[in-house]
């Protein structure tokens, strides 16, 4: 994940999720074009600032073909995947904005910045412990993943019985998991993670 | 193993890792829902697959509000990552319900989880009942594309009563998804000893 | 500082662990605890640091005092405001990301100012000088970074006492020195050092006193010059690891061979590292050591020869034709290093026979009884000891009599009874036609195990 601390043109990740929530208010409530197309805009030029090119452009592109959308004709069509196909791109046309504003609050956010978020907006530990695992555990599971993948192709485990596979995946990743989960409480409370004495916010 | 009734940081963790299995498993079998048609019955898919992962889930942490924090928790990624407040609102109310009716079963009987998250496997409903409130929106863009039968057609097919069916098909999905995490449980989780 | 007294531990079958512990440590002292594995001397650790009853569900008898304050009255938070842990497995105990997050996450713990954690922090950077560690993401750590991150934070803590559990286990030979040199730094800082390790060589500087742990209770107490005078063979059989470090003994590669790896080519994931592997042979019959730092890819290299990595670029023949990934899956078997990765079914039995078509008749049979693993036979692998399922995990893996073996760390963490039947396991498997791999740094386990070695540092 890119260092993305020093960046003026990165916003904090409070101020992503509150643009997130706004544009998801478009939704339901729709905006002029003109207002979708500043909307569009300003994320891009989000993404360039923060290094993400590619996205930047991909995203003008995307919604410029999506807002051409309604106006192809497809009346005549007997294709029925081509309708299918087309319906679901309807859909992203509408949760558009919200959903690219997303995925900036994710891809243009590291950890830190968004678990020292959560502690200036005070949420609680029932809730921010959660998440902050959620980020922990994350790579690791990816890892546990592929190593019972790794070890199920040796031993000749085959998709065959879908059944059968789910089960021999689901088993050691659960056990795996609740182990790692003893091993991160562990090294959490054996550093004071619940010393109740009031925390002064590092925001690193 | 469960000393008091407040949530610890040992809990808080176990929620924290549940929430990601979850998660990771339902983007898996999300792929489905990228087939319209297939998303009405995704629900009930979803129930079925991930009963384990949350009957387990509630025999390790049989205390009041895990099942809820987990439960809001993939709404509110799904919110961060740009879904609308319906869902999240939607979840929440899903997600309270749930835990009442864990808590009438003192969180530990089988018939009360079960129940429990056949209701807490509805809350991705809410992602269709996005949907709805942007059918008229959605309609007008469709009429120019595909014509005006289609667009009806589609009217007749998104209604609230159907929505009705898609939430029995979640609740169903969850108790049968709930059966199989019990036969896993006493087959694999119970024998390893790590419930 | 700490005081033990007549401290009973057992697990709910009325598996006794510890039976009537009594003895005293110093401030300023290191105490060693050594004895077989399952002897009891990390639940002596998990004792102090209060993880046993809190986590393994654990009954506790009699007195665990620190300062003076009786720890059943604690909270652990409050224990671990007098005492730091480092765990034997670093992989997976950590809390943060980051590694500046993870030293620094004690301190906003407990409360500390901004100014006071960069003091603490640019202290720590002259005692350690691990600078080239800061701001990095764990995950991309080796296994000996890890654990030089946790005796770190165990130190930037400021606690004056540090309880270590078989901290040397996954480490390799370099990377145990290291950590050598730091506890010695911290001894002479005046902190408390409470080790629990059979591998003993790299302590044998710093330590004050040993405790020899057999069946839960304390067999012998030695001052320092008195266990050095013991003898190694008796140690041995005591289960302790030599108390001197061990020089490989066994030969390098030889130049010709059945199966010849003319190339491997894999990238690593993010970084611009390869592993580059050019010409090498092996030979039917024969067992081959494979060695190189924590780091070095010797998981990956094993992954590439079984042909499981799909992006590896490879050119392997043997006997003169061209296997490609596929036949050499077909042709594998793999003992990985954390068995709970691979162990699928419901029972022993069914485990060994799993994915193996038309098995003879009795011979899974045999084969359990072999590895003494019979009477677990309807008992679920994941129930099993760390040893036991590693068994079935080899028992699987001789049911499958796969033509290429291979063992991924197979000893790490093993004690010196566990490490020599493993040994001789490895050695049973031997036949004509196969060929078998092990990926280790155990050196008194290669020297009694392997054939030939190969040295993934001449391929840098």
């Amino acid at each position: 994940m890119p260092v993305l601390l020093e960046n003026p043109y990165n916003p904090n990740p409070i101020t992503k999720l509150a643009t997130t929530f706004l544009l998801g208010l478009t939704v339901i409530h729709e905006m002029n074009a003109y207002f979708e197309w500043a909307a569009v805009l300003a994320l891009s030029f989000v993404f360039y600032k923060n290094e993400f090119k590619k996205d930047a452009v991909r995203n003008i592109i995307i919604f410029g073909l999506l807002s051409l959308l309604p106006n192809v004709n497809v009346i005549e069509s007997t294709n029925i995947f081509l309708k299918m196909f087309l319906m679901l791109l309807l859909v992203l046309r509408i949760f558009y904005l919200p959903l690219t504003s997303g995925v900036l609050l994710v891809k243009t956010s590291d950890v830190g910045s968004i678990i020292s978020s959560m502690d200036k907006l005070k949420l609680p530990r029932a809730v921010s412990i959660p998440i902050a695992v959620m980020f922990r555990f994350f790579p690791s599971f990816k890892e546990e993943g592929q190593n019972i993948k790794r070890a199920m192709k040796i031993r000749g485990i085959g998709f065959k019985n879908p059944i059968r596979y789910i089960e021999h995946v689901t088993v050691p990743l659960l056990i795996m998991s609740s182990n790692i989960s003893d091993d991160i409480s562990k090294a959490a409370e054996t550093k004071c993670i619940e010393n109740p004495n009031k925390k002064i916010g590092t925001s690193l | 193993m469960n000393n008091g009734k407040s949530l610890k940081v040992k809990d808080l963790v176990v929620i924290g890792i549940f929430t990601v299995i979850y998660f990771a498993v339902m983007f898996g079998v999300g792929m489905i829902g990228m087939i319209p048609i297939l998303f009405l019955v995704y629900p009930a898919v979803l129930g079925v697959v991930t009963g384990t992962i949350i009957m387990l889930f509630m025999a390790k942490v049989q205390k009041p509000f895990a099942l809820f924090i987990l439960g809001i928790l993939t709404p509110l990624i799904m919110f961060a990552m740009g879904h609308t407040y319906v869902l999240l609102v939607h979840g929440i109310i899903v997600m309270a319900i749930a835990e009442l009716i864990r808590r009438a079963g003192n969180y530990k009987s089988f018939k009360h989880n079960m129940f429990s998250f056949a209701v807490f496997n509805t809350w991705v409903c809410g992602s269709l009942m996005q949907l709805l409130l942007v059918k008229d929106r959605y309609l007008e863009m469709t009429v120019p594309m595909m014509g005006e039968e289609y667009a009806k057609s589609l009217e007749r097919l998104v209604t609230y009563p159907n929505m009705g069916l898609v939430y029995l098909g979640a609740i169903l999905g969850g108790i049968i998804g709930a059966c199989i995490g019990r036969v896993f449980l006493k087959k694999h989780f119970a024998k390893a000893g790590i419930v | 500082m700490v005081e033990i007294k007549n401290l009973s531990l057992s697990y709910e079958k009325d598996e006794e662990i510890l039976n009537n512990i009594s003895l005293n440590i110093q401030q300023g002292e290191c105490v060693l605890f050594t004895g077989k594995s399952g002897s009891g001397k990390s639940s002596i650790i998990n004792s102090i640091n209060g993880l046993s009853t809190r986590y393994d569900d654990a009954m506790a008898d009699g007195e665990v005092k620190i300062a003076d304050k009786d720890i059943k009255e604690l909270e652990l938070y409050e224990i671990s405001l007098m005492v730091s842990s480092v765990f034997q497995n670093p992989k997976t105990h950590f809390f943060n990301i980051n590694t500046t997050l993870e030293l620094l996450f004690y301190l906003e713990n407990i409360g500390l100012s901004r100014e006071e954690m960069d003091k603490r922090l640019e202290d720590m950077l002259k005692v350690f000088p691990i600078k080239h560690l800061l701001n990095r993401d764990i995950f991309k750590l080796s296994g000996g970074e890890k654990q030089i991150l946790c005796i770190a934070s165990s130190y930037i803590s400021g606690t004056n006492m540090i309880v270590l559990d078989e901290p040397s286990s996954n480490l390799d030979d370099d990377n145990i020195r290291i950590v050598s040199d730091m506890l010695a730094k911290l001894k002479s800082k005046g902190i408390t050092l409470i080790v629990s390790e059979h591998r003993i060589f790299y302590l044998m500087d710093i330590v004050d006193r040993v405790f020899l742990i057999q069946d839960g209770k304390i067999k012998k107490e030695y001052e320092k010059d008195e266990f050095l005078k013991t003898d190694q063979k008796a140690l041995n059989d005591l289960g302790l690891r030599d108390k001197f470090k061990t020089q490989l003994k066994v030969p390098g590669i030889s130049e010709e061979g059945n199966l010849e790896v003319k190339s491997i080519e894999f990238k690593f994931g993010s970084t611009n590292n390869k592993l580059r592997i050019k010409d090498l042979a092996f030979r039917s019959g024969k067992t081959y050591g494979i060695i190189g730092a924590n780091g070095l890819g010797k998981s990956t290299f094993i992954r590439c020869l079984i042909g499981v990595e799909g992006k590896a670029k490879d050119e392997i023949y043997l006997d003169g034709k061209k296997l490609s990934k596929k036949d050499r899956l077909r042709m594998s078997s793999l003992v990985m290093q954390d068995v709970n990765h691979q162990l699928f079914t419901d029972s022993v039995t069914n485990e060994v026979c799993l994915g193996i078509k038309n098995i003879e008749e009795g011979k899974e049979k045999a084969v359990l009884e072999n590895l003494d693993l019979h009477v677990f036979k309807d008992r679920h692998p994941m129930s099993l000891s760390g040893g036991q399922k590693q068994r079935v995990a080899i028992a699987s893996v001789i049911c499958k009599d796969s033509r290429f073996m291979f063992f991924d760390e197979p000893t790490s963490g093993m004690d010196y009874a566990n490490m020599m039947r493993i040994s001789k396991l490895i050695k049973d498997c031997k036949g004509n036609d196969k060929t078998i791999f092990i990926a280790s740094h155990d050196v008194e386990f290669l020297n009694a195990t392997a054939d030939h070695i190969v040295d993934l540092k001449e391929f840098q």
